[in-house]
């Protein structure tokens, strides 16, 4: 009986992973190989084979996608460890004087929902907004969200909603370091720039780890901001792979190949996260 | 003359920060209190004759309310459940030797990285032939799994629960699941309430499973109304910027309630959650 204790705390949530994340898997993968009209009862109508893989690989709309949220993540995975790491610092050298306010005030736009974030967002970038003059000094004119401006607006979204989370992770990371370290540091005569340069940036290592993590996951999940922008301007149907996926279902309703779109993408993540799960797998204590 | 130069860069470095995080904040509270005809003329950061038609509008006209109810309902109950199940499993994989718990821990990791809206569509055609889609459950129990929840509570589990405390409770003749609840849960409180926070929000974020498994309007979130406003009321412009800015005022002070109320456990939580030296 007691070596079975485990199994009942393992169960819940073991079940709802099997229901929702493994099954709508292979649930995907088997939708995949099939072509079924809107008309049909079920959606397993029309064997084709690996036809609909044939067509993805094909798919310069999807590939596109794929690029533009790369090229995303090279933009925001840098941006992000310099921003939260300055702004971590900064606000763990005065921690005495600010007290929570500096935190609190940069956690804040995590709690905002990212579609209500992006909304007031894309009101500010709205020709005659306020920020209308700082576009103008950026060489803009009026056309903050101009096509080939959209990634830059996207990216200063995701930056206001998400530093703040990455601080307070950093901030945690910055308290634990033990003052014996910053006090035999001092002895041997280190500067405060030695100081952050060879005991703080150590010893954020894993937390630095953690946040890549987090933003190279997030990054697949690109969907809301640009789906909200694209009711304040035109944003392409095919802006981000998830973008695309809703767009092959609800508007053009070929739901066995939006299955095959959506299995290629899980199987990429896969791999990536196979691959980085060896960086940040914690090391067993015992 | 030093320590006065310091000063003044904290000042100012405060300042840019506030600037930035919460101009886009103070502008919609500003703007919530405009008629729209004036909306984008004039003094944008100061109120100007402020009047609360837009709240009155939109809280006895429009499904805002319900659609905050839906929220706290769904997002509530997803963080409720998914921080209390990735706890009993984070607990299990963290402080249970069995066979099978190195591969179970890999698997976490690796789902963690499964991105959510990838499964959103095949996750509405399995509701379906469950019929549960387009319920509250079509939301609250597809949120509830949380990978990256069962990830945190395992290095949580390894990092802030001695193993001697849990024996001691043993040996004292507790039964396992006395030892969870009394021993275990006091450690667990500030990353519970990390995880409900983190859950709640994922589960509101995850909007593009609400557009597929929620399709009426009476179960719809506030994202998802606010969003629905945005497409479909073009034709009246005052009434959609009522609704929105109101709606949108209203949800930033319920996080903000939210944040204040629960910020000292959630530094506490994150830090133990993410390090592993």
């Amino acid at each position: 009986m007691a070596r079975l204790t485990h199994f009942f705390f393992l169960l819940p949530f073991l079940a709802l992973f099997f229901i929702f994340i493994v099954t709508p898997i292979f649930y995907a993968f088997g939708l995949s190989f099939f072509n079924a009209s809107v008309s049909q009862a079920s959606l397993f109508m029309n064997y084709v084979g690996a036809t609909q893989y044939s067509r993805v690989l094909g798919d310069s709309t999807f590939w596109g996608g794929y690029a533009t949220m790369l090229y995303f993540t090279l933009l925001w995975v840098p941006l992000m460890f310099v921003l939260s790491f300055l702004i971590a610092l900064f606000l763990d050298s005065r921690r005495g004087k600010l007290g929570s306010l500096g935190k609190v005030m940069v956690f804040l736009p995590y709690g905002v929902p990212t579609v209500i974030g992006t909304l007031m967002w894309g009101y500010m970038y709205t020709p005659g907004a306020p920020m209308a003059s700082v576009y103008s000094l950026l060489g803009l004119g009026n056309e903050a969200l101009a096509p080939g401006f959209i990634i830059y607006a996207m990216l200063n979204i995701v930056v206001w909603e998400w530093v703040g989370y990455n601080v307070v992770i950093l901030l945690a990371g910055l308290g634990a370091i033990p003052k014996t370290f910053y006090d035999a540091a001092r002895l041997d005569g280190a500067s405060s720039w030695q100081v952050t340069r060879y005991v703080k940036l150590p010893m954020l290592k894993r937390y630095f780890a953690f946040i890549a993590m987090l933003a190279i996951i997030g990054d697949q999940l690109l969907f809301n901001e640009p789906f909200t922008l694209s009711n304040l301007s035109s944003v392409p149907f095919g802006y981000t792979p998830n973008l695309y996926i809703f767009h092959v279902t609800y508007f053009l309703s070929e739901f066995n190949y939006a299955a095959a779109v959506a299995f290629v993408l899980i199987a990429i993540s896969f791999v990536i996260a196979v691959i980085g799960v060896r960086f940040f797998m914690p090391e067993r204590s015992r | 003359m030093a320590k006065l130069g310091r000063h003044a860069i904290t000042i100012i470095v405060v300042a840019l920060l506030a600037v930035y995080f919460l101009l886009p904040l103070w502008w919609v509270v500003v703007a919530s209190t405009k008629p729209y005809a004036s909306a984008f003329i004039g003094n944008a950061i100061w109120f100007q004759n402020p009047t609360l038609y837009n709240y009155v509008y939109a809280f006895t006209n429009s499904s805002l309310p319900l659609w905050l109810f839906n929220s706290v309902v769904e997002a509530g109950a997803a963080g409720i459940i998914g921080a209390f199940f990735a706890a009993m499993m984070g607990y299990s994989l963290g402080k249970f030797n069995f066979r099978g718990r190195r591969a179970l821990t890999l698997l976490v990791a690796i789902a963690l990285m499964i991105p959510s809206t990838a499964i959103a569509y095949p996750t509405f055609v399995l509701e379906a032939q469950l019929g549960i889609a387009d319920t509250y459950w079509a939301m609250v129990l597809p949120s509830s799994v949380s990978a990256f929840g069962a990830y945190f509570m395992t290095i949580y589990t390894e990092e802030t629960i001695p193993k001697e405390v849990l024996d001691a409770a043993r040996v004292d003749g507790a039964s396992e699941f006395r030892v969870f609840r009394s021993v275990a849960i006091p450690y667990f409180k500030p990353a519970l309430i990390t995880l409900f926070i983190i859950i709640f929000a994922a589960t509101w974020n995850n909007y593009l499973l609400a557009l597929f498994v929620l399709r009426s309007g009476s179960l719809f979130m506030i994202p998802q109304g606010l969003e629905s406003v945005l497409i479909n009321g073009s034709s009246f412009p005052q009434y959609q910027y009522a609704i929105q800015m109101a709606g949108s005022v209203t949800t930033v002070l319920l996080m903000v309630g939210l944040f204040l109320a629960l910020e000292k456990y959630i530094e506490a939580g994150l830090g133990l959650g993410a390090v592993k030296g």
